[in-house]
């Protein structure tokens, strides 16, 4: 299912020639922190010389001097050098679910006990070595290679942290810690869902495509026979119904012309990994869209409202679906990282002709009003619910159960008042594919804009 | 300890034994109830610097307290009967900071704990007995004592940079 996209990716990694980039370095700053037993030997030391010194008492001195020679020892065995290193990654680009594999590369001189840990990593999961990705290694010296797999756990464009080192001579009182390099980003495309239906833009466009027009034209969706008028093409007639009434009549279709479809995605899903995966869910859906119609020559364009905002213009073409994923992935970035949040300013103007998606759990209190202020303006609109129930936690008493209930019923309140305000709505299930709820709402959008609205008809 | 890995807690054991005897020399050689409170006292420190690695400068000073106390009683222990005691402190001490060290959940094993512990053990005491005996001929103690142990201390600095600093064998690739 994911070939296309798959390919894709590859080719865009070659593209930009990642795998070849070098290894971002990081800072060679070095920090040094004392052993436990440096300060003990050294107040343990000198106390108990100044004491001998000062009594004249020899013992005090012989209780001290072990201490000071090991003190010497642990200062004296070599520190070294910086460490030097870097990480790669055999791709920067992966669909969801994905297996990444990637290197750290380290050099340091003398020999020494080393722990590498990549520090900060957002977005994936650790493979191997698992639970984190870190190594230990006995003692011994440079260069090394360190093999590692991460799993793509959630779509967005994720920075992996940095390699850190903690370094210790054998015998050293002083560990040396060092950030050795900076991971690469990895971009993590969301899986596609393949639909087989198209959403009926409100007023197709002018050029060709997939939406039939109100329009009375050349194409091949029947609309209505009428008699010959002088002009009509010779292959419009329709010879049947020509020789039962016994004069020329000619067959007339509807013609099918691209739509405009604008999703927006509401970025308010909660908090923590609830919130992550509730969104990647309605990043998909959102993609599943805008994947059909683009494929449909529609022009589709994005705009997410909430924690983080993001608007692309309407737009067509394989330039438009680069743009629209890394616009999606920017959401998803911002969702696993709160400190990559951002919001958009400047004027954001909606085409009269576009068919608005928007894609929610409602658990925002502002988007629904805002669906509803579209579709008072005059667009199309349709909402897809996304159903993140499952992912609440477990009720553990009466008190989690009736707040459940109530969130659950506060939702079914807003679907409630979008179908009243003639936005039709279908809940997309965990588990379930978006094109059944697509085609739900298909049947109650048709051609022109005009709704059918029944709360609880849609799935 | 529970969220410890079974070397770290190999290491801890490994301590609180070592603490364990030291404290148990030290009861038997004052052979008095202040001598066994101290030495209970004594693992109460290690106990606590287990879980503190900062409290390792208290066990060592408390660790030298009760050596010290030994030798400044009316009928003091003889100096050499305190090597022991002496080594048990600093490799309690070791192992303790090899506690500290596999605090991270990355490193599992310090192989290396235990005979490094031992080496500075014996380094130890014998630098213990060594101070001892010569600040115990006759002539001015203290600056014999302080001689020794500066020049002690500057032999061994040397032999350490002249190795080029302590080390093991290179791991083989």
């Amino acid at each position: 299912m994911e070939a296309p996209l798959r390919r894709v990716a590859r080719a865009a990694d070659r593209l930009m020639s990642v795998g070849e980039r070098p290894p971002t370095p990081a800072s060679h700053h070095v920090r040094r922190r004392p052993d436990p037993r440096l300060p003990a030997y050294l107040v343990g030391g000198f106390v108990a010389l100044f004491a001998g010194i000062a009594t004249g008492r020899y013992e005090l001195v012989a209780v001290g001097a072990p201490f000071l020679v090991l003190l010497v020892r642990g200062l004296t065995a070599r520190s070294g050098g910086a460490v030097e290193g870097g990480v790669s990654l055999d791709t920067e680009r992966v669909i969801e679910g994905d297996t990444v594999s990637g290197v750290v590369t380290l050099n340091w001189e003398g020999a020494a006990e080393v722990d590498v840990t990549l520090a900060d990593s957002r977005g994936i999961t650790p493979v191997e070595p698992s639970p984190v990705i870190g190594w230990s290694l006995p003692t011994g010296s440079g260069p090394v290679r360190l093999p590692f797999r991460l799993e793509a756990g959630s779509w967005g464009v994720h920075d992996l942290g940095s390699v850190w080192v903690r370094l210790r001579r054998r015998g050293s009182f002083v560990v040396a810690e060092q950030r050795v390099a900076v991971a690469p980003t990895l971009r993590v495309l969301p899986t596609e869902l393949r639909l087989g239906r198209l959403l009926k833009p409100g007023e197709p466009r002018a050029v060709a495509g997939a939406h039939l027009a109100r329009a009375r034209g050349h194409g091949t969706d029947f609309a209505e026979l009428r008699p010959y008028r002088p002009g009509d093409r010779l292959r419009d007639l329709s010879w049947g119904t020509s020789a039962r009434l016994g004069a020329p009549w000619v067959r007339v279709n509807h013609p099918e012309r691209t739509g405009t479809v604008l999703l927006v995605l509401d970025s308010v899903f909660g908090a923590g990994g609830e919130g992550t995966e509730g969104l990647a869910r309605a990043a998909r859906a959102a993609w599943a869209v805008a994947s059909v119609h683009l494929r449909a020559q529609d022009r589709v364009g994005l705009l997410a409202l909430g924690r983080t905002t993001a608007w692309l213009p309407p737009r067509g073409g394989r330039r438009a679906r680069w743009m629209l994923l890394d616009e999606l992935l920017s959401v998803g970035r911002a969702a696993a990282d709160p400190s990559r949040r951002r919001r958009r300013r400047g004027r954001i103007a909606v085409p009269s002709d576009a068919l608005i998606v928007g894609v929610t759990n409602l658990r925002s209190q502002t988007f629904a009003p805002d669906l509803v202020h579209h579709r008072r303006a005059g667009h199309t609109v349709v909402a897809l619910v996304i159903d993140t129930s499952d992912l609440l936690p477990t009720a553990d008493d009466r008190v989690d159960l009736a707040a459940q209930r109530l969130w659950i019923g506060q939702r079914d309140a807003e679907r409630h008042l979008l179908e009243r305000a003639g936005v039709p709505t279908a809940v997309v299930r965990s588990g379930e594919s978006v094109g059944g709820a697509l085609l739900s709402l298909r049947r109650r959008t048709t051609v022109g804009g005009s709704r059918r609205s029944a709360v609880g008809a849609a799935r | 300890m529970s969220g410890w890995g079974r070397g770290r807690q190999g290491v801890a054991v490994g301590a609180l034994i070592s603490a364990v005897a030291t404290a148990g020399a030290v009861a038997v050689l004052t052979s008095s109830s202040s001598g066994v409170l101290g030495a209970a006292i004594y693992v109460f420190v290690v106990t606590v610097a287990l879980m503190v690695p900062a409290a390792v400068a208290a066990q060592v000073l408390y660790g030298q307290l009760m050596i010290v106390s030994l030798l400044m009683r009316a009928e003091p222990v003889g100096v050499l009967l305190l090597l022991p005691l002496t080594a048990g402190v600093i490799v309690t001490a070791e192992l303790l900071a090899a506690v500290a060290w596999l605090d991270t959940p990355i490193r599992k094993e310090a192989p290396q704990a235990l005979p490094d512990a031992a080496l500075s053990g014996l380094v130890g005491a014998g630098v213990f007995g060594a101070v001892a005996v010569v600040g115990g001929l006759p002539g001015p103690t203290g600056l014999g004592a302080v001689a020794l142990a500066a020049g002690a201390c500057v032999v061994l600095a040397g032999v350490m940079l002249r190795d080029g600093g302590v080390g093991g064998a290179r791991r083989p690739r």
